[in-house]
């Protein structure tokens, strides 16, 4: 260990001891052991901008074991935020809580081995972490040990999460023994040099076994929506940086990954699938936290499509946007009921076929212009189809902002203008950040292709499909929908026997 | 071939809804958590003598009756309960003076009553930790050894169920789970944007075209279901009817296997039954819980018949470790209590064999933590109880007359203030009243007007009364005249904020739209998220005045015009708009004289209704005026006031008899009781002549805030807290998104006192109490009484009952720790992934900490200045009250104006003499007929 790996593990280190002393440390009093883990937080947030800031202006941190580039400094600048402030934010929501040193223990351990996973360079200290944010999670989920509920959630999210801890440590395994080396970068660089090799088509296809599994993709989602026994905090972390890992890794080993193409076509529809999963799962849920799980299941579904695209900085983008929204959605999860009386009164929509043609029209227009926007910027911007595909899901949000503004009363004239304005605005927020992204991250990760072969296109065409069937009914295919309603809803339900993640009133709790 | 079914059903149909309505009477119906109704979750035990109620409530209802007497012996220790309350109740609860059970300990006969007192009381009560010299750490290890020998018994650990037994558990656990989720979809009111399918038909009919599609099943399990829901019949009480016959289930025992069905997921069964409530007639609603047991039975049936696969029996959960030290510990105790007062010779500790020492253990065991929570419940209330009634017997005017108000002018109170009778306005008026010559009342925040208000820009409506009433009249807002312009401005920004809202929200859960939409602002909610949590006061303060530069703020009169309603689609449910003369002059002398406030008004006479605030917070309605049906208590207020400033409705009340001076200006406000704040509404068109005495008013309001803020602060200490100022304090509390308790609310709430303010204003009832301005000199008839003791005191019997059973069972009966809350439906809590939805109050509300109740469950005692004759006829007329007083629910006590004795109301109409300073207070004297002494 040289100097420059303290440095660049220097956030992850600090919430370690953050977090062992706030756990273990010789103090009993509950205020000394949450002052003691938001100082730590405090120190780390800092370090982690501060360093960033060097790696920025400098130039990358490197060593044999830890290092900070600019992917990892991003990441780990996102984390240390969020860790902080849900931090901050569980010293008045857990007050009172029986086991609340246990608690500020494992989301420090937890947000520590998140950070070390960032910034690992071996392979060694990365399996480490990878296992150890499982186990911390699974503590978290389980935080209540006398509740049944509980202790079969926090069982049934080790087990998923194992299933990748399995497959990273024997891709770590495999990666030592047929590169000879376990630093990442090496094995990144060895395995896009012998592509065809069995034992790198193994290392490759393992490591997208574990990110599928931390992030929660098909067919490894299910673990998410039922981690509900853990404090609500707890969530906002998971959702914003556990979660995040399997996109990271697949980043960390980009140039590995774009020399497998049939593994990266897998990974793109098994994020396509997934993201239409979540987001249709998300739509039928009538409970606030298992909407926004199905939500995150979604979103990552999306990040890993774009790592399966080859746009790896855009899926950094998209974890860090998701990170900051998920995190707040989570905090304020108690407000659906006080933002639902905002929600109740305002003014009525029209009908959905009451929509005169001026307004259909007027949509069109504004569809066209907006599209014509796109296509003049995404060649503009030289990166081609690949943007191009990941702008049709930004058009497609377009249409829906305004479709819905459409539906509104009294939304004519300056209101249309207003609302095309808005939505052209939100684009180029977009197209801003993504090509911030792609310009920040330029160096370490590889360009996206610049053609994109047709069949990936099925998957804008589908999701283009989803959007118009959710928004108008089809009477023949009514059979169909009930059963998929039916089918989203109680999905990875088990009602009998199993994991019993529901809470029954006989269990003591 | 339908109609034939239902025919051929009919009779037993009836009957199966008659059996359904009578299981439904098991749980409480459940309002929405928006708007938040206290209830008496075990309102049914109400039939029952409190003693005998919550001992049944474990069997009858499933969860405690009771705290643990180890609640009460650690508040014992700390002076919270007196010894002579816990031997006077043991005195009254146990025989001590027949022979019947002698234990032979040590060589020496023991009264069996005598090892209880000493083996489960006499420890806690005398201060533990007290005397503890050498020879007593002797005596207690001692003691300990000896208690030591007890035999294991083979109670712990493993029950006696039966497989029949487990199998059963099993499956209905399968049909809580499949029943939760079904529920949920049902009742969702906003958060899925794809709602169930056929939800219009009734829970039953959408169940039944979409049940078989359950992706737990495989393809023969999922036929085998559909041919099974095929066979049943189209109604649910005829579906009930068919499954009750096939699972062989004798007819006699119907009704209790109906309510055992509702109690597997009571608060589920309450929400519905809420529903059925405020269904019209005919509609599929009405019959919910009729489609919910059907749901039940026909998973049940399918399960026994196999139509279904059969469940895997869940590992039995069950820990019984710690019973056995606690049996040790009450031997221990009872041993050397029995030698500390010479009963059994110290040294014979030493040669207890196992027999005797089981002997002891088995006559305290005979003795059951019921019986033993019951005595120390008794001993607590009476503690406080025999406190709250000698210091208000101590401050009783000395003057028997009221000092009656005149209208002298020197006497005149600058200004009287309105306050809910809600046990957080004590506090304020104490504090207010200090500052000034303030004379405050207590009223039902709702000031007595029944109404459906309507706020300017709004589309729902809301109930402002209590849950007892139906509104009668429909009210909205207006701007007022000198803000009719802004009013335009104030419409539109709100609209445009929510259609905004509106826009995001459809973004957020669009299945294609929500991937481009947190890519293109998911970065801005780095403000909410980072802004919330450092700097709450500041961020909620930024927000709220951009919201107000979007929809600037605009002064508010209620529309009283009574007006035909406009066709606007049924919404008033016939309700006729505003109020006509009459219904003015008749509800201002109504509440006027209810409250005793008919002469000597002072130049400024406000009503105050309150609300509370909270950020981030499922049960923010549970800081709102329970009277206002828990909704904010400004609108009530504000309409009070308009109608008394009216000339018209002046000159009607001087002809009845209440004449109102003309320098007399009725205001609004609202109490805010999170940050202490009295909004008075209207300021800016107050007229000239009344500036100065209003400058004057808000000047001392803010004082008495400040005072009631430090008050505050003593009881809720604030985690990281940063701000010095107890205002700060306060309002960081109510802004702040992480704050789980942002206020006690109604916590330690404990008595309902009906009298004039001088009965208790030199008093400090630490916000324990609900305060009833009464007088009984103005009130022929006792009419005015009869409204206080049958509607405001219900509803405080609801809110208290509603603190005490999430108090003593907080995962039964409240609805556990927040931190785990999921919101279900916007209307509800689960636990965790999913659960029975949560009924009552959060662990947050009454608790400190996990298993530390801040809140003292105590049974309301309401004290009433009243002629005792007046109170016992207002007693015949209503069974309401007779049963709350009969079976002790709420205790009653009379102090009579004339004698100033204090009488105690005991089941069946006996009075018994509890005046302070006769005696000890807690050995009751012979109790005393009224009837027979003819009381004057």
């Amino acid at each position: 260990m040289t100097s420059i790996d303290i440095l660049a593990a220097l956030p992850a280190l600090l919430a370690l001891i953050g977090a062992l002393l706030a756990g273990h440390g010789p103090w009993s009093s509950q205020q000394t052991v949450v002052r003691v883990s938001l100082v730590a937080q405090r120190t780390l947030f800092a370090a982690a901008v501060v360093l960033a800031a060097v790696v920025f202006i400098d130039g990358p941190l490197s060593a044999a074991t830890f290092q900070l580039d600019r992917l990892s400094a991003i990441v780990t600048v996102l984390t240390a935020g969020i860790s902080l402030t849900v931090h901050a934010f569980s010293v008045r929501y857990m007050d009172g809580d029986a086991a609340a040193r246990r608690y500020f223990r494992d989301i420090g351990l937890m947000s520590a081995a998140i950070l070390f996973m960032v910034t690992a360079e071996d392979i060694v200290p990365l399996a480490i972490a990878w296992l150890a944010a499982s186990v911390a999670l699974a503590s978290l989920v389980g935080h209540r040990r006398n509740w049944p509920a509980a202790r079969a959630s926090a069982r049934r999210t080790l087990g998923f999460l194992l299933v990748g801890d399995v497959a990273f440590v024997a891709a770590a395994g495999l990666a030592v023994w047929a590169f000879g080396t376990s630093d990442v970068q090496q094995i990144a660089a060895a395995a896009a040099a012998s592509a065809d090799e069995p034992a790198t088509i193994g290392v490759a296809v393992l490591l997208v076994v574990a990110a599928i599994a931390k992030s929660a993709q098909f067919p490894l989602h299910g673990w998410l929506p039922e981690t509900m026994t853990a404090p609500t905090p707890v969530s906002a972390l998971m959702h914003a940086g556990f979660v995040n890992a399997g996109g990271y890794l697949l980043a960390r080993f980009a140039d590995m990954f774009v020399a497998q193409p049939m593994l990266l076509l897998a990974v793109f529809f098994i994020g396509a699938l997934t993201a239409l999963i979540g987001s249709a799962a998300m739509l039928v849920q009538p409970d606030v936290k298992r909407a926004l799980a199905y939500s995150t299941v979604g979103q990552m579904g999306f990040m890993v499509m774009q790592c399966g695209l080859g746009a790896f900085a855009a899926a950094i983008y998209h974890l860090v946007a998701h990170g900051l929204f998920k995190a707040t959605l989570f905090l304020g999860a108690g407000s659906v009921i006080q933002d639902s009386h905002d929600l109740r009164n305002a003014p009525a929509a029209r009908a959905a076929g009451g929509a005169s043609l001026g307004r259909l029209a007027m949509v069109i227009g504004a569809v066209a212009i907006g599209a014509g926007v796109a296509l003049v910027v995404a060649l503009q911007s030289g990166v081609g189809q690949t943007s191009l595909l990941l702008a049709t899901f930004a058009l497609m949000a377009m249409v829906q902002a305004l479709a819905i503004w459409t539906r509104q009363p009294r939304a004519a004239g300056l209101g249309v203008a207003i609302a095309i304005g808005g939505t052209v605005l939100g684009f180029l927020l977009y197209v801003g950040g993504v090509a911030a992204f792609y310009a920040l991250l330029a160096d370490e990760l590889p360009a996206p292709p610049v053609a994109v072969a047709p069949v990936y296109w099925v998957v804008p065409v589908v999701f283009l499909a989803a959007l118009v069937l959710s928004t108008v009914a089809v009477p023949r295919l009514a059979a169909l929908r009930d059963r998929l309603y039916v089918r989203l809803l109680l999905m990875g339900q088990r009602p009998f026997g199993g994991a019993d993640t529901f809470t029954h009133r006989a269990d003591a709790r | 071939m339908t109609r034939v079914q239902d025919v051929s059903f009919d009779a037993p149909a009836a009957r199966v809804a008659g059996l359904v309505r009578n299981a439904a009477e098991t749980v409480m119906a459940m309002w929405p958590l928006g708007s938040f109704i206290a209830a008496n979750p075990a309102r049914i035990m109400e039939r029952k003598p409190f003693a005998e109620a919550v001992a049944e409530v474990g069997s009858r209802l499933g969860g405690r009756g009771l705290l643990p007497p180890s609640d009460y012996r650690r508040w014992a220790e700390t002076g919270l309960i007196h010894r002579d309350a816990v031997r006077a109740a043991f005195d009254r609860r146990v025989d001590t003076t027949g022979t019947a059970s002698i234990i032979k300990v040590g060589g020496a006969l023991v009264p069996a009553w005598q090892l209880q007192w000493l083996g489960h009381f006499e420890p806690a009560v005398t201060g533990g930790a007290g005397v503890r010299d050498g020879s007593e750490e002797a005596l207690l290890a001692d003691a300990k050894t000896a208690a030591e020998r007890l035999p294991r018994d083979g109670r712990d650990g493993a029950g006696t169920t039966t497989g029949a037994e487990r199998d059963d558990d099993a499956m209905a656990r399968s049909v809580d789970k499949l029943l939760a989720r079904w529920c949920a979809a049902y009742i969702d009111t906003g958060q899925a944007l794809w709602p169930m399918p056929y939800r219009d038909l009734g829970l039953w009919a959408a169940w039944r075209k979409l049940a078989a599609f359950d992706p737990a099943l495989d393809r023969k399990a999922r036929r085998a279901l559909e041919e099974f829901i095929e066979a049943l019949p189209l109604t649910p009480e005829a579906a009930i009817h068919c499954c009750l016959d096939w699972l062989r289930i004798d007819e006699a025992a119907w009704q209790e296997t109906l309510e055992r069905h509702l109690l597997r997921l009571p608060g589920w069964a309450s929400y519905l039954k809420w529903r059925a409530e405020q269904a019209s007639a005919g509609s599929p609603e009405a019959a919910v819980l009729s489609d919910y047991l059907a749901i039940r039975l026909a998973y049940t049936t399918a399960l026994r018949r196999q139509a279904m696969p059969v469940p895997v029996v869940p590992a039995a959960d069950k820990a019984g470790t710690t019973a056995h030290a606690a049996r040790i510990d009450a031997v221990a105790a009872a041993l050397a209590g029995l030698a500390r007062n010479g009963l059994i010779d110290p040294a014979s500790l030493g040669a207890l064999s196992a027999a005797e020492v089981s002997a002891v253990n088995a006559a305290l065991e005979a003795f059951t933590e019921t019986e033993q929570s019951l005595i120390w419940l008794e001993a607590h209330e009476e503690t406080y109880r025999s406190g709250l009634l000698s210091s208000i017997g101590a401050a009783l005017p000395a003057d028997d007359d009221e000092p009656a108000p005149a209208g002298d002018d020197g006497d005149r109170a600058f200004g009287q203030l309105v306050f809910c009778i809600d046990v957080r306005s004590e506090p304020f008026r104490r504090n207010l009243e200090r500052i000034g010559r303030y004379e405050t009342l207590g009223f039902a925040g709702f000031f007595g007007v029944p109404v459906q208000y309507t706020a300017y820009a709004d589309a729902t409506s809301l109930d402002v009364c209590p849950a007892l009433l139906k509104p009668r009249y429909r009210v909205a807002d207006r701007p007022s005249t000198a803000c009719a312009e802004r009013g335009g401005h104030h419409r539109h920004g709100k609209d445009r904020l929510r259609q905004l809202k509106k826009v995001g929200s459809g973004l957020k859960g669009g299945i294609a739209a929500c991937f481009g939409f947190v890519e293109a602002v998911g970065a801005l909610f780095a403000a909410p998220f980072i802004g919330k949590t450092f700097w709450p006061r500041a961020y909620i303060g930024a927000r709220r005045r951009l919201a107000e530069r979007l929809a600037p703020p605009v002064t508010f009169v209620p529309d009283l015009e009574p007006r035909v309603p406009a066709a606007d689609g049924g919404h008033t449910h016939g309700l006729p708009y505003g109020l006509g003369q009459d219904e003015r002059v008749f509800f201002a002398e109504a509440a006027l004289s209810a409250m005793g406030l008919t002469a000597g008004f002072a130049r400024l006479v406000a009503m105050v209704g309150h609300s509370g605030l909270t950020e981030n917070n499922p049960y923010a309605a549970a800081l709102d005026c329970g009277a206002c049906g828990g909704n904010p208590g400004g609108p009530s207020a504000r309409i009070l006031a308009a109608v008394l400033n009216e000339p018209t409705v002046r000159t009607a009340l001087a002809e009845r008899g209440i004449a109102i001076p003309d320098d007399t200006l009725f205001l609004a406000g609202e109490h805010n009781t999170t940050t202490d704040r009295i909004t008075i509404y209207g300021v800016d068109e107050v007229a000239e002549t009344h500036r100065e005495d209003l400058a004057r008013l808000e000047r001392d309001l803010a004082e008495a805030r400040r005072r009631n803020c430090e008050e505050r602060r003593a009881r809720l200490t604030l985690a990281g807290a940063a701000a010095t100022d107890a205002r700060d304090h306060a309002l960081e509390r109510a802004t702040d998104w992480a704050q789980v308790r942002p206020e006690w609310g109604l916590a330690r709430n404990a008595a309902f006192l009906i009298g004039p303010r001088t009965m208790t204003d030199r008093l400090n009832l630490e916000g324990r109490t609900f305060l009833h301005s009464y007088d009984w000199t103005i009130d022929d008839g006792g009419k005015a009484l009869e409204v206080i003791l049958t509607a405001p005191m219900v509803v405080a019997e609801w809110i208290n009952t509603q603190y005490y059973f999430s108090t003593v069972d907080n995962d039964r009966f409240g609805s556990g720790s927040k931190v785990t809350h999921n919101v279900v439906g916007q209307i509800g809590v689960m636990q965790g992934n999913a659960s029975d939805l949560q009924i009552g109050l959060p662990q947050q509300s009454v608790m400190v900490a996990h298993g530390e109740p801040y809140h003292e469950p105590l049974r309301l005692m309401t004290v009433c200045l009243a002629p005792v004759t007046r109170v016992v006829d207002i007693i015949e007329r209503n069974p309401i009250l007779q049963q709350l007083f009969d079976h002790e629910w709420v205790a009653l006590v009379v102090i009579e104006p004339s004698s100033r004795r204090f009488l105690r109301y005991r089941p069946g109409g006996k009075w018994q003499d509890v005046t302070p300073g006769q005696g000890e207070a807690v050995s009751p004297t012979p109790a005393l007929s009224v009837r027979e002494r003819e009381v004057a």
